[in-house]
């Protein structure tokens, strides 16, 4: 028996060994599975995976018309790792004929066996997709995105560019960088243990939001058309620079600004919004605007030029160009006359005119959604000299940009109302679906409808017969003013002599422009330097390639894209969302506005204007309506007229629960058709039995109008 | 004949399950990789399973008598096999350890282990240490012990070695030899060990690396710590629940030998601690039932035999756990009836199927014993 007690005594200890040594390993596992849990999770992230951006696709910039101007563009680059392969041979002549290179160079080049070599970059797509997509080891497939400007080096300057991460950097890519840049997302790659990533399904974490399309106010076309000819100008007066802006005076959308020469990305500058200069005569209509608008004289009244020269004050003298004893009114704009646009300018007054250009905006920001704008000099009158009213009057001693000039002529252009730029038309979805629409603002109304209509008339006589006959178009009226500034050099601190900026400002048609133009050639070089000669000719090459351009602005039919300025003192659109389109109908009525819908369906989804903005008595509102109701799935289809097992089959398409009255064709349901899924309870469907022999319409018709509550048909439904 | 203990069919069966499903999880990256086939190791592992189940059915029907006659057959084809590996052997990892026989490979370490088991069995048996003093009771057993470790180390693989003598000699302490007489092979194992590690430089590395570890916590990753570190992240990664089954990702070819020496890494990230403690517990019942056998047992043969048996497997399990774990140095010793590998687990299941036999011999014997009791009581 002593035996036996050993034997088990000595199991025992064996047990206890292995047990012991059991919990001890249960015991590490614990404590490597659950107290340093988050130190290993952490470590076997660092060890495995590898956060990886996956780069949305930046959005498109288009034009008006939905040409893409700036786009991401998909490039794939194939690298080899010949060590990797199996049949180097026949992986490089696969490679060669695909990417089009010469097969033995490739095999040469493959067989010296290296890590690692570019077979070919920036790729096309589809090459791209058909390499990755023939699963060669040791065939790696990157994809690179490069932003591709359509019109090359045209557009520059008001496009901006992106940076190598293709966040936009200047211009309108910085501008609307928001909307194009899109969210990245991120993938975990995991690595395994010989360091090659792989992605694993299940490590991707967000996808990419890609950026949205922006829709700009420009034309590709005119942009193209302005920039040809304003570098031919630059180049054959052996100018410094040009810059030209082109806006709807409507609307005052910029449809084109362009610069001469394109300097290197980095030191482009959209000059039309970032440069100022001194506007010299262009900057007169404010003087006359003014002098119409307060009736301080007649267009025919006579005013003395004494012969060329009048001294303001003692010491400060203004020249004409030509002489003459004295000019009407309508003449002085007509022949640029200083001397009567200055004592003009006395006549109206400093505060006067300095509320007047104030008014068009000059010496302020336009507000255009664009970087490195610059607001121009407009010292307020008690910072004026004795000379200073006459001097700012001729359009000296303030210094505007561009864009704000053509801004203010875009006022006289469309009756007297300044608008706001605009350069975005619409956001868009990446798959083309719009977002937000702009649409044009009006800033104030400045002068009255009959002082612009006297204003063009000047205008169109300076084209016609006065300073800038060069911008003339056989067959079109142009109305237009020629500005000839001398430089100011810093270097001397005086206005330099043979330094000049001519510029032309200009619209068209005469009677209705659709189009106002701003012409500026920085230090011609050569005999002509009068804006006249010199800005006033790529005025009419522009306007003489656009009329043989279909659908340019001067075609009616695509004039109605810009709607009509609306007038300062508006209505407010009322909010129309989801109102069936009678009552959108009656409910614009009664502000007096007119409903254009878009679309059919049964309830407005979107309108245009927004609700809350402003809109002229009389102007349209655009209203989406929602697409029909069975096309979505997204409301309860019109059920009645149907047999029940075909409704049953429509409503569990649309997983919703019906109950069912009765049998045969259904003639009654609730809720109503058009009624928003997921519904909160079920469907009822009350049902008669129909004889076979009478058509399904008029079941449905007559059958709904017994029903009375439920409206048979989605168009008709009121509020459910 | 009666009917054995069946936990001692359940647990080998279930374990071996949970071995190919993880064998399938930690595998099919790396049979992709190697043989664009990640089924590769999977249906290797499923032949062998049922190879095993056979194997295990067959040997808990065998003749325990005849088992103890042919005993020294067996050692010595198993000592001839070592000795032809030596010769022919079929490397794998700078060690000579396999015999490819056609399709199969074999490791004679482990018919050389069952072997050695039975063998010894039978010695102790016919020649119990505790009556024949510390020359004629303990040397001879130890000699036959020693001789086969040196075989096994000649290959060499010191883990299994180390784990061959520790199995002899449990059984030598099982069998009844007196303490004193067992401190002295302890003291002399102590000595071989160390002149191991100066002979075998890559075991000394090992060594030092582990020691470097559990003294500081670091691990030299770049060297021979690489296989624990991605060990630890793997069980560490884990968590309560783990990634979920086939989720892991150490797999990846970040930890070497995921599907054999390491598999209960991947059980542990991919099933977490709740998996791997019902692991742990089904091998802890499994040694539970299996010594209890071993208790009950009145044949010295049977005794020695299933003791061996027993300690052997859970020798096994806690060496290999404790690898997994780093708490030993990292050497490659299988998980019982879990890892790949053919040899190992037709051996663990044969011992197994023993294991049941043995039962069932109790089950008679004490059957018997109650009735010749209550016989003389009438």
């Amino acid at each position: 028996m002593a035996h036996r007690d050993m034997r088990r005594s000595r199991v025992l200890v064996a047990a206890a060994g292995l047990l012991s040594g059991l919990v001890i390993l249960w015991l590490r596992v614990a404590w490597l599975d659950l107290v340093l849990h988050a130190d290993f999770e952490d470590r076997a992230e660092r060890n495995q995976e590898q956060r990886e951006l996956i780069k949305p696709v930046r959005g498109n910039l288009l034009d008006r018309q939905g040409r893409p101007l700036a786009r991401d563009l998909l490039t794939y680059s194939i690298s080899a790792a010949p060590k990797e392969m199996k049949d180097a041979r026949q992986v490089a002549r696969g490679l060669a004929a695909l990417v089009r290179t010469d097969a033995r160079r490739l095999q040469r080049a493959f067989e010296a066996k290296p890590r690692f070599l570019w077979v070919a970059r920036r790729l096309p797509p589809e090459t791209g997709q058909r390499i990755a997509a023939s699963g060669w080891r040791g065939v790696h497939v990157a994809i690179e995105t490069r932003r591709e400007y359509l019109l090359g080096p045209a557009a520059c300057e008001v496009l901006g560019r992106t940076d190598l991460d293709n966040t936009g950097v200047d211009g309108l890519e910085l501008e609307a960088d928001e909307e194009l840049r899109g969210r990245p997302g991120w993938t975990t790659l995991f690595r395994d243990g010989r360091g090659q990533a792989h992605a694993l399904p299940r490590g991707l974490r967000r996808p990419p939001v890609n950026g949205r399309h922006v829709v700009l106010t420009l034309d590709a076309d005119l942009q193209a058309i302005v920039e040809s000819h304003l570098a031919r100008a630059v180049d054959t007066l052996h100018a410094v620079r040009g810059f030209a802006v082109f806006l709807d005076p409507r609307t005052g959308e910029v449809l084109a600004s362009a610069c001469a020469p394109h300097l290197p990305p980095g030191r482009a500058r959209n000059w039309p919004f970032t440069d100022q200069y001194e506007p010299g005569s262009t900057f007169k209509v404010v003087t006359a605007g003014a002098v119409l608008e307060e009736n301080l004289a007649r267009p025919d009244q006579y005013f003395d030029a004494c012969n060329g020269a009048w001294q303001v004050v003692p010491g400060a003298w203004i020249h004409d160009a030509h002489r003459a004893a004295g000019y009407t009114f309508r003449d002085a704009v007509r022949h640029s006359s200083n001397i009567v646009m200055g004592k003009l300018g006395l006549l109206v007054g400093s505060e006067r005119l300095y509320r007047y250009a104030t008014a068009l905006g000059f010496g302020s920001l336009t507000g255009v959604r664009f970087p490195g704008e610059t607001a121009g000099r407009l010292h307020s009158p008690a910072q004026w000299s004795a000379r200073s009213c006459p001097t700012i009057a001729i359009g000296h001693e303030v210094s505007v940009t561009p864009l704000q000039l053509a801004l203010a002529y875009a006022a006289i252009a469309n009756g007297g109302v300044l608008m706001e730029p605009m350069l975005v038309r619409e956001v868009r979805d990446e798959r083309g679906g719009v977002l937000r629409r702009f649409g044009p603002h009006a800033s104030h109304r400045v002068f009255g409808e009959g002082t612009t209509r006297t204003l063009r008339e000047f205008l169109t006589a300076v084209v016609d017969s006065g300073t800038a006959k060069a911008a003339g178009v056989p067959g079109l009226a142009i109305g237009g003013k020629t500005g000839t500034a001398q430089k100011y050099d810093p270097r001397t601190r005086t206005y330099g002599r043979g330094m000049y900026l001519s510029s032309f400002v200009g619209f068209a048609p005469a009677a209705a422009p659709t189009l106002v133009g701003v012409v500026v050639i920085d230090e011609p070089h050569g005999a002509h330097y009068y804006g006249g000669e010199v800005a006033a000719p790529v005025f009419r090459e522009v306007i003489l390639d656009l009329r043989r351009l279909p659908h340019g602005p001067f075609d009616p039919g695509v004039s109605q894209v810009a709607v009509k300025p609306p007038a300062p003192a508006p209505v407010v659109v009322p909010d129309l969302k989801l109102l069936p389109p009678r009552a959108v109908e009656r409910r614009l009525a009664e502000f007096g506005l007119r409903a254009h819908f878009e679309g059919q369906g049964a309830r407005a989804l979107a309108q245009a204007p927004a609700a809350g903005q402003a809109a002229e008595r009389g102007a349209g509102v655009t209203v989406w309506l929602s697409p029909p109701a069975d096309s979505t799935g997204r409301t309860l289809p019109d059920l009645v007229g149907l047999p029940v097992r075909e409704a049953l089959r429509r409503l569990t398409l649309r997983q919703v629960q019906a109950r069912i009255v009765g049998r045969g064709t259904v003639v009654r349901q609730s809720p109503a058709p058009g009624t928003a899924l997921p519904l909160a309870s079920g469907c009822t469907l009350w049902c008669e039995a129909v004889a076979p022999s009478a058509p399904a319409a008029p079941a449905s018709g007559s059958a709904a109008a017994a029903s009375g509550p439920a409206p048979g048909n989605g168009r008709q439904a009121g509020e459910p | 004949m009666r009917r054995g203990d069946r936990w001692l069919l359940v647990l080998p069966l279930a374990l071996t399950a949970v071995g190919v499903v993880m064998v399938y999880s930690s595998s099919a990256i790396l049979g992709i990789t190697r043989y664009q086939d990640p089924d590769y190791f999977l249906s290797k592992q499923l032949i062998r399973a049922v190879l095993g189940v056979g194997a295990l059915l067959l040997c808990s029907r065998l003749s325990l008598r005849r088992l103890e006659q042919a005993a020294p057959v067996l050692l010595g084809a198993a000592v001839a096999l070592l000795l032809l590996v030596e010769l022919v052997g079929h490397k794998a990892g700078g060690a000579t350890r396999q015999l490819q026989l056609g399709p199969l490979t074999l490791s004679p370490i482990d018919l050389g282990r069952f072997a050695t088991v039975i063998f010894l069995a039978r010695w102790l048996k016919r020649h119990p240490p505790a009556e024949h003093g510390f020359v004629r009771g303990l040397l001879p057993p130890l000699a036959i012990l020693g001789a086969l470790s040196f075989l096994v180390l000649r290959q060499p693989n010191l883990s299994s070695a180390v784990l061959l003598g520790a199995t002899g000699f449990a059984m030598i302490y099982l069998s009844g030899a007196p303490l004193r007489h067992l401190a002295v092979p302890v003291g002399a194992g102590a000595i071989t060990g160390l002149v191991m590690l100066r002979t075998h430089p890559y075991q000394m590395e090992r060594v030092r690396s582990f020691v470097h570890f559990v003294m500081t916590g670091e691990l030299d990753v770049h060297g021979s710590g690489w296989q624990l570190e991605q060990s630890l992240i793997a069980i560490g990664s884990g968590g309560w629940h783990g990634r979920g089954l086939g989720g892991g990702l150490q797999k990846y070819l970040f930890l070497p030998e995921a599907h054999t020496d390491f598999i209960f890494s991947i059980l542990a990230e991919e099933l977490g601690f709740i998996g791997a403690t019902f692991l742990l517990v089904l091998i802890a019942l499994l040694l539970w039932r299996s010594l209890r056998v071993t208790a009950r047992t009145s044949d010295p043969f049977l005794f020695l035999l299933a003791g061996g048996l027993t300690l052997q497997i859970g020798l096994y399990a806690l060496v290999n756990l404790a690898v997994a774990t780093g708490l030993a140095p990292t050497t490659g010793l299988p998980l019982p009836f879990v890892s790949y590998g053919g040899s190992a687990l037709l051996a663990n299941l044969a011992a197994a199927g023993l294991l049941y036999r043995i039962s069932a011999a109790n089950a008679s014997h004490e059957a018997l014993a109650r009735q010749r009791w209550s016989r003389e009581g009438a």
